[in-house]
């Protein structure tokens, strides 16, 4: 293949790079883009490589939110000091793959992800998380949640041609983050996200692997927050989580081509999320 | 040193990556070759339109089965596949044409121009329409039947009442399973001056490949060289002839070097893979547990084409009522053509299906006679000097009893189960016939030449991932006391080494060598032994010194090269000889069998069906451990296949194969070193063997934990959740 590959050394460099071939792909990690090349799936005219990029990797502060870069990898993530910040996220990392791919893949390779198990999503979709799609015009903030999770490939609703991720803004949370994953068969698997907010009454459940994107349970979320007793915070009844569990599922509705199949996403989408609130909630 | 670990010599570069598979090799001027295949199971081909294909730029050639001169067929028992499918296609992913081009690019977009038509005919996916249906081949459905009748049905005690039965019925299914050996499926060829071709294959078994290209291109065999490449693993069935015949026909078009590398989800649908089988069971045993008869029907689908479903069939019979005794058995066995991907040969070949069935058959008798399921095991299992059903009787080693005892009483896993999950406990035993069976001319030679302390050996057998090399170098260290022994990989220019698979190169080749060695060693050590007045038999070649048994004689190891210039010797090494079965299957149809136990521990999370398997503890009848590395990693790949097998591999629907996660490391119980007769230090083959019950065994203890029946395989989560 006679393919161009750029090697930028800042991020400008790499963001006009990108502007000047729309056509271009950025690879990090490689580890979803190559096989994809590999298999003549993807044919990119040139590939920007972004691995001399280190404003990528890094992440900070801004006021109530932490910025992470695209670049931070699966393994990264899962550290001490970031999983403090953004446990939900580092849960997921922790769960990615195998150690090799841990060690590769990085967060703006996994939001772009083909594949429905993009495991950062649901969470960042939970946390109302924005991605950062920088072009030589500017930065776009687009928040996962508000796209539609059943229309299609969630890459292609985010990013406009020649722009490039450069990061995740993540506003801090006092309250708790569960992450729940589980294997539903044939290498698919099923992921749900569970954050509460600083404000009693402030819930947010995101589920991964049933749609293309990661689908957000709006009204069961509703629900659950007035089931729980403002004082403490707490649960009115040991009940409700599994009644939650069912709402979910009725909302998220996961799709597969079999009857046998649908059903047991369903169950497993209802099981993942009563497991989720009674972790973070207790009972 | 025999007994010891020793470094593989393509251990680092393989870890590291730097090791050249087929798939890695380059030659000036290469074209890509990409398959046209077809999306239909059975169709009949109307017509084939190439000029498409060639205005595609950097397309340099097409070739169809008009291309190939009559008679291209092949397969190991029978040639009944066309390399190319020729006027009809017989399963979806069958190759009707192939494109070479410039770039990998070019020849796909190439073989995506090549107008097919096709006229879909009715398919048969079901291996019991078989029967019943319309011939899918001009040879017939049937590949092989062996309809087995071993004793007598037992309805009387030996006082003349009538027996009291426990009967227990079953149905079960295991799916086909796809090889997925670490390298990807390639093929290079290059034209030779003389008009010939060079072929770089990771083939296991060179000689029979290169005849078999040769007569699908018309070229005498000598014409045809075949080079093995460095294998990226081989469970049995690699790249099929077809491939390489199609990149060899497209080298001789074009004057240039052509290479394939196959896609996964390519080498998926090409077949090679281990027989789906669908099994019905009826056993009898009496009060007491002890078994009356065994009756079971048995159909394989063997797929499209022949392969070696006549030998699968041949190795199973024997295997059908596991490792018990067994008074009575009527057991048929199938292997049927499907309009499914061909079958091939798989590690465990055919014993690990029916070891599903059997040992499932075992539980349900336990818990029907409310016995433990071990207890009921080790009151059938066979011993020494007893019979197979196919009325061989083992004069080897049969060590089935202290296996299961083996893994029995091993300490089961520390860890408590986690919480919220259920813990289940499995056992299962199986066998497998080794070396080629039912008459197969099974023998191997080798040469070992020795120059000035250097041990050059060469001998034809592969090195395909199974640890050859170094088992060769730990031979001629232990018999002549040089542990750096060039072992020479040849390829066609050598006499054949035969068939890899079921422990061959293990027994026959380093049989071969032994010998071989063994005979320099005495021509070497006689003069020195005559010089102390000894003779060679009591002297002991060790870490570089010659010492006599009594300890008088410590020489160095040079003088027994002194006075030699240059020793070369052959060996060989014969199985012992079988006869094929009869119509009954019955007879000594295998030269040896393998016996292996293994309990295995899974935690299962009832609400989700995800299955954990924490532990699996093994005993195997090794004859002898030659080298303690290499047999645990024989031992852990059988596992990882075997729970690939039960628990992720559904070639159905999603093919997924098993990560480092879902195989726990594994425990042997007990290495069982009763020495094999007739085989190199007494050792047989292990791969095989160890497989066969890892299936079987991690469904018991799936059906311990849930009271499930689970009759089929894979365990699917949804199959699994208890509500």
């Amino acid at each position: 293949m006679d393919a161009t590959i750029l090697m930028p050394l800042s991020l400008d460099e790499a963001v006009d790079a990108l502007a000047r071939d729309p056509r271009a792909l950025p690879v990090a990690g490689g580890t979803d883009l190559m096989p994809r090349v590999n298999a003549g799936t993807v044919r990119p005219p040139a590939l920007v490589g972004l691995a001399k990029v280190a404003d990528l990797r890094r992440w900070g502060y801004e006021g109530d939110f932490v910025m992470l870069g695209a670049g931070l990898t699966w393994a990264r993530l899962a550290d001490a000091d970031l999983a403090s910040l953004v446990p939900a996220l580092a849960a997921a990392a922790n769960e990615v793959g195998t150690a090799q791919v841990r060690a590769m893949g990085t967060l703006g390779g996994n939001i772009l992800s083909r594949a429905r198990a993009a495991d950062s999503l649901p969470v960042l979709a939970a946390l109302e998380a924005t991605v950062s799609c920088r072009s030589p015009g500017g930065v776009r903030e687009v928040a996962p949640h508000l796209l539609a999770p059943k229309a299609g490939v969630i890459a292609e609703q985010l990013l406009r041609p020649g722009e490039l991720i450069t990061g995740v803004r993540v506003p801090l949370l006092r309250g708790v983050q569960e992450f729940v994953k589980a294997p539903v068969g044939g290498g698919r698997d099923l992921t749900l996200a569970l954050v509460a907010g600083p404000v009693v009454g402030d819930v947010r459940c995101a589920v991964g692997g049933a749609h293309p994107g990661p689908v957000r349970a709006f009204e069961a979320e509703q629900w659950l927050a007035g089931r729980m007793d403002p004082r403490t915070g707490r649960l009115s009844d040991a009940r409700d989580a599994a009644d939650f569990g069912r709402l979910v599922a009725d909302e998220v509705r996961p799709d597969a081509e079999q009857r046998a199949a649908r059903a047991h996403l369903r169950h497993v989408v209802a099981v993942c999320a009563r497991r989720a609130v009674q972790r973070a909630f207790g009972g | 040193m025999i007994g010891e670990s020793a470094p593989r010599p393509d251990g680092d570069a393989k870890a590291r990556g730097r090791f050249s598979y087929t798939g890695d090799l380059w030659a000036p001027g290469l074209l890509w070759c990409v398959l046209v295949r077809s999306p239909h199971r059975h169709a009949r081909i109307l017509g084939v339109d190439a000029a498409p294909a060639y205005a595609v730029p950097g397309v340099r050639g097409v070739v169809t089965a008009a291309d190939l001169p009559p008679g291209a067929y092949h397969g190991v028992i029978v040639a009944d596949r066309p390399v190319l499918a020729d006027g009809v296609v017989r399963f979806a992913g069958e190759a009707v044409a192939a494109v070479a081009a410039e770039t990998l690019h070019a020849a796909r977009a190439g073989a995506a121009a090549v107008l097919v038509s096709y006229q879909p005919l009715d398919a048969a996916s079901d291996p019991e329409h078989a029967f019943a249906g319309p011939p899918l081949h001009p040879d017939g459905n049937v590949l092989r039947h062996v309809a087995l009748r071993h004793g007598k049905p037992v309805r009387v005690r030996r006082d003349g009442t009538p027996v009291d039965e426990v009967v227990v019925e079953g149905l079960y299914e295991v799916p086909a399973q796809y090889q997925a050996n670490p390298a990807t499926d390639a093929a290079l060829a290059l034209p030779s001056p003389d008009g010939g071709v060079e072929l770089h294959v990771a083939s296991p078994y060179p000689h029979a490949d290169r005849d078999q290209v040769a007569e699908c291109l018309g070229l005498p065999a000598g014409m045809v060289r075949l080079m093995p490449t460095g294998a990226g693993g081989s469970s049995g069935t690699r790249e099929d002839v077809g491939l390489t015949a199609v990149v060899g026909l497209l080298a001789l078009r074009t004057g240039r070097p052509v290479k394939a590398v196959l896609e996964r989800d390519e080498s998926l649908r090409v077949g090679g893979h281990r027989h789906a089988a669908r099994m019905k069971y009826t056993h009898r045993a009496d009060r007491d547990g002890r078994l009356l008869g065994v009756e079971a029907q048995i159909i394989l689908d063997g797929g499209a084409y022949a392969g070696v479903s006549a030998e699968v069939v041949g190795r199973l019979i024997g295997c059908a009522a596991g490792p018990y005794m067994v008074p009575y058995a009527a057991v048929d066995a199938w292997a049927v053509r499907t309009n499914n991907p061909p079958a091939g040969a798989m590690r465990g070949s055919g014993a690990v299906q029916v070891c599903f069935a059997h040992e499932a058959q075992m539980d349900k008798l336990a818990d029907a006679l409310g016995m433990d399921p071990v207890e009921l095991r080790l009151r059938n299992a066979l011993s020494s000097e007893t019979m197979l059903t196919t009325g061989q009787v083992l004069d080897g080693p049969v060590p089935v009893g202290a296996a299961l005892r083996a893994v029995a009483e091993a300490v089961p896993p520390a860890a408590p189960p986690a919480p919220g999950t259920l813990r289940g406990t499995g056992y299962a035993l199986g066998l497998m016939p080794l070396l080629g069976i039912e008459g197969a001319d099974e023998s191997s030679t080798a040469t070992v030449r020795l120059d000035g302390g250097v041990v050059t050996v060469t001998c034809a057998a592969v090195e395909v991932g199974q640890g050859f090399v170094t088992l060769v170098r730990q031979i001629v260290d232990e018999v002549l006391g040089v542990s750096d022994a060039i072992v020479l990989q040849a390829g066609t220019a050598l006499p054949t080494a035969g068939a890899p698979g079921v422990g061959r190169h293990t027994w026959l080749t380093a049989g071969a060598v032994e010998q071989a060695a063994r005979e320099i060693r005495e021509r070497l050590l006689a003069p020195v032994a005559a010089r102390y007045g000894m003779t060679a038999r009591l002297l002991d070649v060790r870490d570089g010194r010659i010492k006599s048994y009594d300890g008088l004689i410590d020489l160095p190891v040079d003088v027994m090269y002194a006075d030699t210039a240059t020793v070369t010797t052959a060996g060989a090494c014969r199985a012992p000889g079988t006869e094929p079965l009869d119509d009954a299957g019955q007879g000594n149809a295998y030269p040896a069998v393998a016996f292996s136990a293994c309990r295995v521990v899974v935690d299962l999370d009832p609400e989700l069906g995800t299955i954990r398997v924490v532990d699996v503890t093994g005993a195997y009848d090794a004859g002898r451990v030659l080298d303690p590395a290499q047999a645990r990693v024989r031992v852990e790949s059988s596992v990882a296949m075997g729970v690939g097998l039960a628990l992720t591999e559904d070639i159905e629907s999603a093919w997924s194969p098993p990560g480092t996660w879902d195989v726990p490391s594994v425990r042997v119980a007990a290495w069982i070193e009763e020495p094999q007769p007739g085989a190199p230090f007494g050792a047989k083959g292990l791969g095989d063997a160890a497989v066969v019950p890892v299936p079987a065994a991690v469904a018991a203890a799936v059906r311990d934990a849930t009271g499930l029946e689970l009759p089929r395989l894979p365990l699917r989560p949804r199959d699994v959740v208890v509500d």
